[in-house]
């Protein structure tokens, strides 16, 4: 049976905080049509609604969630949502994903985004229903991890309401806090602090509504085609081990970032590698409408379960130099707990710790509690003083960059982040097309908005040398993923998908009843790319920022080997400014864009992006 | 007579050749199918079919397998013969061999000789001349199934073997034999490899470390988890070669990480030492670097 349009209601809902009002705003369907939703969606309302300018904690500057034509139907991940705000790690576009039935229920209350402005007069809880928004006071969940004031929603409002909130660190603005519902975080670029700094706990949502598919007999056979796959060798990995296996592998192709990347392994891989934590008790977990279930959550000897991945088993092991795998699972369970992102929150711990063992804190009382290297109490210590704003905490609570400024001397060249996010856990010296990705990413050092890695790890590639020919790849990898979050469908399906693009085209196709190809699908990524970069043009971005930590382009690649390890690769490779320079000219070619990285007006006009552009006027 | 003095020179002058490789023993020392066990990227039957065929040209060769035994994929040119010639010795093999109608010499090998070259075959041809047989022979021991056999023999040897007198050597004392000897073997073969026939599990071992240098393998993620190992040696000269060798050491790798004749299944991936990447099953494998076996899906 099929309908004239599905997976969209048309429009979203405005809520401002400071005036108590809400309203819905329709979305054109051709705008659905060239931004498809999630990623694009929340972009071009991020764009709409922030004055130019805007510091990203002010009460003008929006908070947007994002969902997707995808969002209810029975395709498999794809109960997912996209947080969009003004970084204020980065002053730059922040987007980040999550999973959880919030999506379906949010979508349910009959909107395809909601967009937050303005700032609660007191700690409030949002609701959002059918009937549209409003506040309730929230002054008893204060403080409380996102997991606890989800539970005491809910005992409030009952089962069928969803939460998504923050934790401690988003109440005291941490630039790194994340928002997170069901244990599932928008991790990266401190989206936390700025719905705390509107003083919002959490959205509560609860909405019924459904949303017409054009043809639910076909999405439905795409759907059981798709689930099958995801069952299959494609995401085998992640069934039975997760993302921690990466561990081991990073550190044996010596691109495993380790003591705030002076090496690219870490001696004592092995002690916390993902097969050390197997050997724990674990449980799988999937997201809600996921048949995947890559989520594995370990017991610790405590009994406490603490959920593992790749980037925060880096993060808070290796950079830090954190040998103790019981030590590495307490401090991922703070993280969850305090809402912090588990990459900057190790990033910038990992930082402060070469600051002090080169000397860089001397002089500064107030960082006389920042551990070194190894010091796992220390770590959780640092972690609590960071949410808690406490001692030096309050100066690591704005991330590396920030810190690095105040230190001044050597430091900034050392801290580990690009646009003032910090790198996730693949050294760029050792995956240099993975490199270019982190340099030029719109969100800052990303993993998830580029997957520029892939192209590293391929028959022929040399990961190790800065080609002019990998500037297309990475191009290549950000349409691709600006198509899978704005989709949304998760990017672990990507092995079970043997094309991305015209899967996902006939996916929505199905879903919304847009005629879409494989080349608009394509068209539209590629759209998507360029107005998250207008953003930031619109905010100041110059070329200068698409780069990578000084010490990045200046020391050569070390690693973990004395003695009789000295069979690690690219030992001594480098990745210099020229070699950079030279990919990101590459990048900037194949995007269409010019060489100093703008997007010329004839290719803002050829994308369709005209009239979609963020505002240059204050929206108010 | 026996010949040390057999002239080198490869090929017999363009005169028809042709070759039969016999694959439907017991195995019953090695304890599985010999015709199936890895060697450098191909199976026993595949290799020995190759080199055979390489001496006596494509299209001439027979495989003489038992009825319902399930062999490796083989070259589109080569001819399978299905006979039972269990417990009927060396000899039980010749008769589907030589029952071709052509009157070209045969030259006839096993499946389990994996170290047979091109120009022992050359030499065993060039040393028949105008006699029936030519056959190896090495310290005092013939070698039936490294020899030359001339189609007109076959009547002989079905009424010994009706007459259960199965040694090879009544055959050859009955017809006129060449016996080609260690001197004018060693000549192209120096260490006899081409008499090696792998019986069993050691002697397969042996084979391996004659052919080919040790490679060790460090598997990662669930191919490490699936093998329960993190390390596997085998011995190859090539990838192909490597990632069969290891599909056969550890089969819960198939077909999740390698498929079953040794290829890389997808979202797999194979580096030499962490170094680069590589997928070209011929790649030959320098000296002493390991390969790493990882997932290609990388991201966190």
């Amino acid at each position: 049976m099929t309908t004239q349009h599905g997976g969209h209601h048309g429009r979203y809902l405005h809520v401002d905080l400071s005036t108590g009002s809400s309203r819905h705003v329709a979305i054109p369907r051709d705008v659905a049509r060239r931004l498809i939703g999630g990623v694009g969606i929340g972009a071009w309302l991020l764009g709409r609604h922030a004055p130019p300018g805007v510091a990203p904690l002010d009460a003008a500057a929006p908070f947007v969630v994002a969902l997707s034509p995808l969002v209810g139907t029975p395709l498999t991940t794809s109960a997912k949502f996209a947080v969009v705000a003004k970084s204020p790690l980065t002053d730059r576009i922040g987007d980040a994903l999550a999973s959880d039935r919030f999506a379906v229920l949010l979508k349910g209350c009959g909107v395809d985004a909601l967009v937050v402005t303005g700032a609660a007069a007191d700690w409030s809880l949002l609701i959002v229903d059918e009937d549209g928004a409003r506040l309730e006071p929230a002054a008893d969940l204060a403080l409380l991890s996102a997991q606890a004031a989800e539970e005491r929603v809910r005992e409030r409002r009952g089962d069928h309401w969803r939460f998504f909130g923050i934790g401690p660190a988003g109440e005291r603005l941490v630039h790194f806090a994340t928002v997170s519902g069901d244990s599932r975080h928008a991790g990266r670029g401190g989206l936390g602090a700025v719905l705390g700094s509107k003083r919002i706990k959490g959205i509560a949502v609860h909405g019924t509504r459904r949303t017409p598919l054009h043809d639910s007999e076909r999405v439905v056979a795409l759907a059981r085609a798709l689930s099958e796959r995801s069952l299959g060798p494609g995401t085998a990995k992640y069934r039975e081990l997760g993302t921690v296996t990466n561990l081991l592998v990073m550190n044996r192709l010596n691109a495993l970032p380790t003591r705030n990347f002076t090496s690219g392994s870490f001696e004592d891989a092995e002690a916390i590698s993902g097969e050390a934590l197997h050997a724990l008790p674990s449980v799988r977990k999937h997201c809600a409408s996921c048949t995947i279930g890559c989520e594995h959550v370990f017991e610790t000897g405590s009994g406490t379960r603490v959920r593992m991945e790749y980037e925060s088993l880096f993060a808070l092991g290796p950079l830090c130099g954190i040998a103790d795998r019981d030590a590495i699972l307490k401090a991922a369970a703070l993280c969850d707990d305090l809402g912090l992102d588990v990459i900057s929150a190790g990033g910038t711990i990992a930082f402060a710790m070469e600051c002090r063992e080169r000397g860089l804190l001397a002089g500064h009382e107030d960082f006389a509690t920042v551990p070194g290297f190894g010091d796992a109490e220390g770590l959780l210590r640092m972690l609590a003083d960071i949410a808690a704003r406490r001692g030096a905490g309050a100066a690591l609570a704005e991330g590396s960059r920030r810190l690095a400024r105040r230190l001044g001397g050597e430091a900034p060249g050392l801290a580990p982040h690009v646009k003032g996010l910090e790198l996730p856990g693949y050294e760029p010296r050792a995956m240099q097309t993975m490199a270019l990705g982190l340099a030029v990413s719109a969100r800052g050092a990303d993993h998830n908005r580029s997957g520029a890695y892939e192209a590293d790890l391929r028959p022929g590639a040399d990961r190790f040398t800065a080609d002019a020919d990998k500037g297309p790849a990475a191009a290549a990898s950000e349409v691709r993923a600006a198509v899978l979050d704005s989709l949304i469908l998760c990017k672990f399906l990507r092995g079970a998908l043997d094309d991305v693009l015209a899967e996902g085209a006939a996916m929505l196709a199905a879903v919304t009843g847009f005629d879409m190809t494989r080349d608009e699908l394509e068209e539209a990524g590629r759209r998507i790319v360029a107005l998250r970069k207008l953003f930031n043009a619109r905010e100041g971005w110059t070329a200068a920022e698409d780069t990578l930590p000084a010490r990045i382009l200046a020391e050569p690649l070390a690693g973990a080997g004395t003695g009789a390890r000295t069979n690690e690769p690219g030992i001594g490779v480098t990745l210099s400014a020229e070699g950079l320079t030279r990919m990101i000219a590459s990048y900037y070619a194949a995007h269409g864009w010019t060489d100093r990285g703008e997007i010329p007006a004839g290719l803002v006009e050829a994308l369709l992006l005209t009239d979609l552009a963020p505002c240059s006027e204050d929206p108010r | 007579m026996t010949r040390d003095d057999v002239p080198r020179a490869r090929g017999s002058g363009g005169a028809p050749r042709r070759g039969a490789v016999l694959c439907g023993g017991r195995s019953r020392r090695m304890g599985r199918d010999k015709a199936w066990l890895p060697f450098g990227g191909e199976r026993l039957l595949q290799r020995a079919a190759r080199i055979v065929a390489g001496a006596v040209g494509a299209g001439r060769v027979v495989v003489v397998a038992r009825p319902g035994q399930t062999l490796p994929a083989l070259s589109g040119d080569i001819t399978v013969l299905r006979d039972d010639v269990r417990d009927q010795g060396p000899l039980g093999g010749l008769v589907p061999a030589l029952r071709e109608d052509d009157d070209a010499p045969c030259f006839v090998t096993s499946c389990d000789a994996p170290l047979l070259r091109a120009e022992v075959i050359d030499l065993l041809f060039a040393a028949l001349g105008d006699a029936d047989v030519a056959v190896a022979e090495a310290a005092g021991y013939v070698h039936p199934l490294c020899a030359v056999y001339r189609p007109r023999v076959r009547p002989l040897i079905e009424s010994m073997m009706a007459a259960r007198r199965l040694r090879p050597v009544f055959l050859y004392d009955e017809v006129p034999t060449v016996r080609v000897g260690e001197v004018a073997l060693r000549a192209v073969d120096p260490h006899l490899h081409c008499l090696r026939n792998v019986n069993d599990a050691d002697a397969y071992e042996m084979a391996l470390a004659a052919a080919f240098p040790e490679v060790r393998i460090e598997l990662f993620d669930i191919a490490r988890a699936r093998a329960g190992t993190a390390c596997a040696t085998v011995r190859a000269a090539t990838l192909g070669g490597a990632l069969l060798a290891l599909a056969d050491a550890c089969p819960a790798l198939v077909p999740g990480v390698l498929t079953a004749d040794g290829g890389l299944a997808p979202h797999w991936r194979a580096s030499l030492g962490g170094e680069r990447f590589i997928d070209d099953a011929a790649a030959v494998l320098p000296p002493h670097t390991p390969i790493l076996l990882l997932s290609a899906l990388a991201g966190g």
